[in-house]
C-alpha cells in the first residue's frame, strides 16, 4: 500500500459531503480573504483521507464516484502515493470576505506535487469544472492540476484492457451517493461531480 | 477480445510507416552513439512491446552495447479484480551497478510504469540512467518524466503495431497504426 500517510492534526477519513459541509458551516476554510494573484497557494487543509499503509479496500475514503476509487487502485498498483481531497482552495469570496465557492481537487500526489481532478460526468458540469480550474490557476498559479476527463479515464481503462469497466464507471452510473450531512442546496455541485 | 483479429481491416490509419520508423531509428542510433562514445552501454528493454524497437535500435547504435530484458506486470493485466501491486515479472539478468544504462521503451503515455521502473533501477546504482522511447504520447501523461530520446510524438489515439498490442495481438505489424474503435468497443 502506498497511499500517502495522513497529514495535519486531527486528520481522519471523512466523506466529501462532510468536507463540503465544513466549507459552508461555521468552520473557516482557511484563507477568508481573496489572495493576490502572486500569493503562494496556501490551501486550507480540511480533510485528509489517506488510508493507512496497510489499509484494506474497506478502509478507503468514501469516494464520491467509482471512477475515483478505480483511480486510487491504479495509483496504489503503481506505488504512487496519494491523498484524497486533502486541500480546499477558495476561489470566490463575498463582500464580507467569506468564501462562497471553493475547489477541492480529488487527489493530491505529494511525490509528484500534482493534483488530479476527475471529471467524468455531464458536459455542463465539465464546463463548470473547467471554469473553476481556470479560476484556481489564476489565484494559485503555482498549482499543478490535471483535469482527468471522461475520455482520459476511458483511454486509461482501454490501455489496461478494462474498457467495459470504464463504461460501467463513467457518468451517473458510477456515481456513489454518500450520506448527506448538509443540505443539498448548500453544496456546490461542481465539486461533487467527478 | 471476441471478434477475430484482422491485421489489415482492423487498422484505421497507418500512423507511421515501416520506412519512417526505420529512418527514425537510424537517427536515434546515431545520436545515442555520439552521446556514448567509448562508453559501453547497457540497453534495458521492457517487455513485451519494445522488443521490435530494441532489436532494430541496438543494431543502429555504433558503440558496444549489452542488452537486458525486464518485464513488469500491468494493472488489470490478468484479472478483472484490480488489486495488488506492480511486480517485476522478469528482472535484469546482470548487475547494472556503475554502468551506463538506457531504458528502451516502445511508448510512454501515463508514465506510471516508467516511473516505477526508474525508481527500481536507480536503486541498483547505475552510473547513468537515461530513457529512449519510440513513441511519446504526452496527452496521456500523469507522471512527468524527462525523456532523453524520443522517436515520435504522437496524437492521443490508440495505436498498435511494431510491438504495440491490443489483447496481445497486432505486435507483428511492421508499421504503427490506429486501431479502429469498433475493434475495442465491439460496436460496428
Amino acid at each position: 500500500m502506498t497511499a500517502a500517510s495522513a497529514t495535519g492534526s486531527g486528520a481522519g477519513r471523512r466523506s466529501r459531503r462532510k468536507t463540503l459541509g465544513a466549507a459552508v458551516g461555521p468552520q473557516p476554510l482557511g484563507p477568508t480573504k481573496r489572495p493576490s494573484a502572486a500569493a503562494s497557494p496556501t490551501p486550507a487543509v480540511t480533510d485528509v483521507a489517506s488510508p493507512a499503509p496497510d489499509a484494506s479496500e474497506a478502509a478507503r475514503p468514501a469516494f464520491a464516484h467509482a471512477s475515483e476509487a478505480e483511480m486510487a487502485r491504479i495509483l496504489d498498483f503503481y506505488q504512487v502515493r496519494w491523498e484524497y481531497e486533502p486541500h480546499t482552495f477558495p476561489i470566490v469570496w463575498n463582500l464580507d470576505g467569506n468564501v462562497v465557492e471553493s475547489f477541492s481537487p480529488d487527489f493530491w500526489l505529494p511525490d509528484l506535487d500534482l493534483y488530479l481532478e476527475m471529471t467524468t460526468l455531464r458536459q455542463k458540469l465539465v464546463r463548470k469544472k473547467n471554469r473553476k480550474l481556470r479560476r484556481v490557476l489564476e489565484l494559485y498559479p503555482d498549482l499543478r492540476v490535471k483535469l482527468f476527463y471522461a475520455r482520459d479515464f476511458r483511454a486509461l481503462m482501454l490501455k489496461f484492457g478494462k474498457l467495459a469497466l470504464a463504461d460501467a464507471l463513467s457518468g451517473t452510473l458510477g456515481q456513489v451517493v454518500p450520506d448527506r450531512t448538509v443540505a443539498p442546496d448548500a453544496l456546490d455541485p461542481g465539486d461533487n461531480e467527478p | 477480445m471476441t471478434r477475430p483479429v484482422d491485421l489489415i481491416a482492423d487498422i484505421g490509419d497507418v500512423l507511421l510507416t515501416e520506412a519512417e520508423i526505420q529512418a527514425k531509428i537510424g537517427e536515434l542510433g546515431a545520436r545515442i552513439g555520439a552521446d556514448y562514445q567509448n562508453r559501453p552501454l547497457t540497453l534495458v528493454s521492457v517487455l513485451k512491446g519494445s522488443l521490435p524497437f530494441m532489436a532494430d535500435l541496438m543494431r543502429a547504435i555504433p558503440v558496444p552495447v549489452r542488452i537486458d530484458l525486464m518485464e513488469v506486470s500491468s494493472y488489470g493485466g490478468t484479472s478483472t479484480e484490480s488489486s495488488g501491486l506492480v511486480r517485476i515479472l522478469k528482472d535484469l539478468s546482470a548487475s547494472i551497478e556503475g554502468e551506463d544504462v538506457l531504458i528502451v521503451e516502445d511508448i510512454i503515455d501515463t508514465g506510471l510504469t516508467l516511473n516505477y521502473l526508474l525508481r527500481y533501477l536507480r536503486g541498483k546504482n547505475p552510473r547513468s540512467l537515461r530513457i529512449c522511447t519510440l513513441l511519446d504520447k504526452p496527452a496521456r501523461r500523469l507522471v512527468d518524466i524527462p525523456v532523453d530520446y524520443i522517436g515520435f510524438t504522437i496524437p492521443d489515439q490508440f495505436v498498435v503495431g511494431y510491438g504495440l498490442d491490443y489483447g496481445e495481438f497486432y505486435r507483428n505489424l511492421r508499421f504503427v497504426g490506429v486501431l479502429r474503435p469498433e475493434v475495442y468497443t465491439g460496436v460496428d
